[in-house]
């Protein structure tokens, strides 16, 4: 290990050990453009590095690493919302939807490539929070933990979290062969 | 289902990834190189305000009616203010970002949110009014100055800058108050989160 590395800098690689796999699948959640969710990553990385030489132990090191790569990436979907005015919605009104998430009659089986793909496409509809929300669910983050990484109620995380299990049961898993 | 869910967020968490690696030397790299772009993003505004003063500044010369000078002094003051308040504009929000990106401590909700309230102040309140009060009476003061001087009906400068200055003017405000209102819903609905379920 070079000398002229800090105390930041391990904590950064400590994150990233823990975390990269999570960072990616969340920059793959945000963007579906293969170059720019590179650049998504690259922000995600750097603002995670910045933010090690402020890291307090306020809040665990998992708290921390989802707040900032959130942080980011809410800027980043807010930036290309200017661009292409890019209409948003909540958890409750993608459940809403659900009915017209039309499932493909001509394929018995969804393979789970298929699945994820539609997970991904159900995720990049939703707003900032709510994305956050079923992210931090399919990283098999508890309510409780949710509600701290989120600042939403732990109430209200308990109904999205039971809203997220219905859709998801409704458009990924209805025609599912895992 | 919850097994079905359960089964859902293992494929989720063993999906194949892309590969990513980011040196530490890399990110430092970055991290300079997005400072620099923050500089030259700045720097752009103020190039852009030079450019707009120049060419009113050249009106101010060349037009012979007192009118059309004042309306050209008028406006060079309107854009000089304009671009000051998004280049305050710009500095706050990447001051905010940087702050609230590189900070843990800032949840979700409290970040977009801010995100939010700073978009929303844009078009509305004191910022926006006062970006109102230095730019139209310029526009206004100008088109009406060229009719005055040349009431002919060839005169399509004129008129138009006129017509440019009453249309934009109304249809500025209720543009930016309805986007206002819209940025304020997203607001109310965040804040609603923030307590438990009723």
């Amino acid at each position: 290990m070079p000398s002229s590395e800090t105390p930041q800098d391990d904590l950064y690689r400590e994150a990233v050990a823990a975390y990269g796999p999570a960072l990616a699948r969340m920059a793959r959640s945000w963007e579906s453009d293969p170059d720019t969710r590179k650049d998504l990553l690259q922000e995600m990385h750097l603002a995670l590095w910045r933010s090690m030489a402020t890291f307090d132990n306020r809040c665990s090191l998992r708290t921390w690493v989802y707040r900032v790569a959130h942080n980011a990436a809410t800027s980043h979907v807010l930036r290309s919302r200017r661009g292409k005015a890019k209409a948003l919605i909540s958890i409750e009104d993608a459940e809403a939807q659900s009915g017209l998430a039309a499932h493909d009659q001509s394929h018995p089986a969804l393979e789970q490539a298929q699945i994820l793909e539609r997970l991904y496409a159900l995720i990049q509809t939703l707003n900032p929070l709510d994305r956050q929300v079923i992210l931090l669910y399919l990283e098999g983050i508890d309510a409780a933990s949710i509600a701290e990484v989120t600042g939403i109620s732990s109430g209200y995380v308990a109904t999205k979290i039971h809203r997220i299990k219905n859709m998801l049961a409704d458009r990924c898993l209805e025609r599912r062969n895992l | 289902m919850t097994s079905d869910n359960s089964t859902l967020c293992n494929l989720w968490q063993t999906q194949p990834l892309e590969s990513f690696q980011m040196s530490l030397e890399q990110l430092r790299k970055k991290g300079k190189r997005l400072n620099r772009v923050l500089l030259i993003r700045d720097s752009t505004v103020w190039v852009v305000c030079l450019f707009e003063i120049g060419w009113f500044a050249w009106i101010l010369t060349i037009a012979p009616q007192l009118v059309a000078k004042i309306g050209s002094i008028l406006i060079m003051f309107g854009m000089a203010f304009m671009n000051g308040q998004v280049w305050l504009d710009q500095r706050n929000r990447r001051r905010s970002l940087q702050r609230a990106e590189t900070s843990g401590n800032v949840n979700s909700l409290d970040f977009f949110r801010s995100e939010l309230v700073r978009q929303r102040e844009f078009h509305r309140g004191l910022w926006f009014w006062s970006r109102m009060a230095a730019l139209y009476p310029g526009l206004l003061v100008f088109g009406i100055g060229c009719i005055v001087v040349f009431p002919s009906p060839d005169n399509l400068v004129g008129y138009a800058i006129t017509a440019v200055a009453l249309i934009l003017f109304p249809l500025s405000i209720w543009l930016n108050l309805s986007k206002s209102r819209k940025y304020q819903r997203e607001i109310d609905t965040l804040d609603a989160l923030k307590l438990p379920p009723a």
